[in-house]
């Protein structure tokens, strides 16, 4: 996993709206213009990074203790789930943990 | 996928996905065909009950909003709404003529709205047909610039199209003109009577040979043909296909709201499922027998084509409002 992405902090991306469809996360990027369907633990994810910036490790212990789940196991899964987020246009770089550049 | 996965969770778990807010029925045009009685009396939302409205839709996970009218834009409060509905989250589109797009205006719903997309009528690729169809001479040439502008600052639109008697020798001109200008034009229809009931619009209805060619057109395009009289359900969802919007949904999982806070199915449908300033929208959409009633007469309607596809006025089309309206289908009058 690319290494900036383990270090930056992200957000959701402000052209990003998200609902809970009934324990799904239904996503509309206003730009880009595409639906993205998540299960509940990116609806987690995503309801998560809507409120606030998170790095990957962050919110890799945030999942685990939400659904009771291995660290190592839901840090992997939570950089892969950024990264295909990232690749939507979903998210933005806010700023790293020690005051490091933000990037878009 | 979206339709698998997330239409099947909304309807099973009777969702109100999408809500049509007609803020006013004022207009700053003239349309001939307009469906708005614009005479209707009632008391409107104010800026306080909308706030109301919005957050309790936030809380029921409502994701699509259209902003229409008559003309939202002229709605005195038009910005501190479209400003609410980003704030919660919302997908918005605005259905407008876009007389009131000026770069102000569009810098400041760029800003404070954040539509997903802005939907311009269109009635024709002249000025002769556009200001027949409006009756405000000068409003083509005003679209015309406005829209040039509007997608210059970065403001996706698209633009949408009735075809009447009046235009319908225009389709591949405007066709050619939505694109040229960066906002592609779909179809809707037919022309409809009035709420008031007055037939009078019906006198413009195209050729059934227009639909005939709008949908070859459309198909060549590989793009969908949005006919329906404004199903907020159908096309709000952005990837709807042809088949999907060319059903009547009524019932399923949108509502239309009006400027005097009337909650109804849709915006055709006169039956009113509950009212704003007595009740939420909450217990509107949970309480109200109204929708499934009405969902089953749609079902009912629509048993009568025998798997076939019906036309409405030549157009591929059914709209229950419109058969209940005026029993015609296909060229023939098969209701009341």
């Amino acid at each position: 996993m690319p290494e900036s992405i383990q270090e930056d902090k992200v957000r959701l991306s402000g052209r990003v709206r998200f609902r809970d469809v009934a324990g799904q996360g239904v996503l509309v990027h206003l730009e880009e213009g595409r639906v993205l369907v998540v299960n509940d633990v990116g609806l987690y994810i995503i309801q998560t990074l809507g409120r606030q910036a998170m790095t990957v490790s962050e919110l890799a212990e945030a999942v685990a203790q939400a659904f009771c789940v291995n660290a190592a196991r839901a840090k992997s899964d939570v950089a892969l789930f950024l990264e295909q987020l990232r690749g939507e246009k979903a998210l933005q770089t806010v700023g790293r943990p020690g005051g490091g550049p933000a990037g878009g | 996928m979206y339709r698998d996965a997330v239409m099947k969770a909304v309807l099973a778990n009777s969702l109100l996905l999408d809500v049509t807010l007609e803020l006013t029925y004022r207009c700053n045009l003239n349309c001939f065909f307009c469906y708005n009685d614009r005479e209707r009396p009632g008391t409107p939302l104010s800026p306080a009950q909308y706030r109301v409205l919005l957050e309790d839709l936030a809380r029921m996970q409502t994701l699509f909003l259209m902003l229409t009218g008559g003309e939202p834009m002229v709605h005195p409060h038009f910005f501190d709404i479209g400003n609410m509905t980003r704030e919660l989250g919302f997908v918005v589109r605005i259905r407008t003529n876009g007389h009131l797009l000026d770069p102000r205006n569009v810098e400041r719903l760029l800003r404070e709205v954040e539509p997903y997309t802005v939907e311009v009528t269109l009635h024709g690729a002249t000025a002769e047909v556009h200001d027949r169809q409006t009756r405000v001479p000068g409003s083509f040439d005003r679209l015309m610039g406005n829209l040039r502008q509007a997608r210059a600052a970065g403001l996706r639109c698209a633009t949408v199209a009735t075809p009447t008697a009046w235009n319908e020798h225009q389709i591949e001109t405007m066709i050619a003109l939505g694109d040229e200008l960066g906002a592609p034009l779909r179809f809707q229809g037919p022309v409809g009577p009035r709420s008031n009931g007055d037939t009078a619009p019906l006198s413009i209805q195209p050729s059934r040979a227009t639909w005939d060619r709008i949908e070859t057109l459309m198909a060549e395009r590989k793009e969908s043909i949005a006919v329906g009289p404004e199903c907020p359900a159908s096309e709000a969802a952005p990837d709807a296909d042809a088949e999907e919007m060319a059903s009547c949904r009524v019932g399923l999982a949108g509502v239309d709201i009006d400027p005097f806070g009337n909650v109804k199915p849709c915006m055709h449908i006169r039956e009113v499922a509950g009212n704003l300033h007595q009740q939420s929208i909450a217990e509107i959409w949970n309480r109200s027998p109204l929708f499934a009633q009405v969902r089953q007469r749609a079902i009912a309607a629509a048993s009568r084509w025998n798997g076939e596809r019906p036309r409405q006025f030549g157009a591929p089309i059914f709209c229950l409002a419109i058969d209940e309206m005026c029993g015609e289908v296909d060229g023939r009058r098969v209701g009341p």
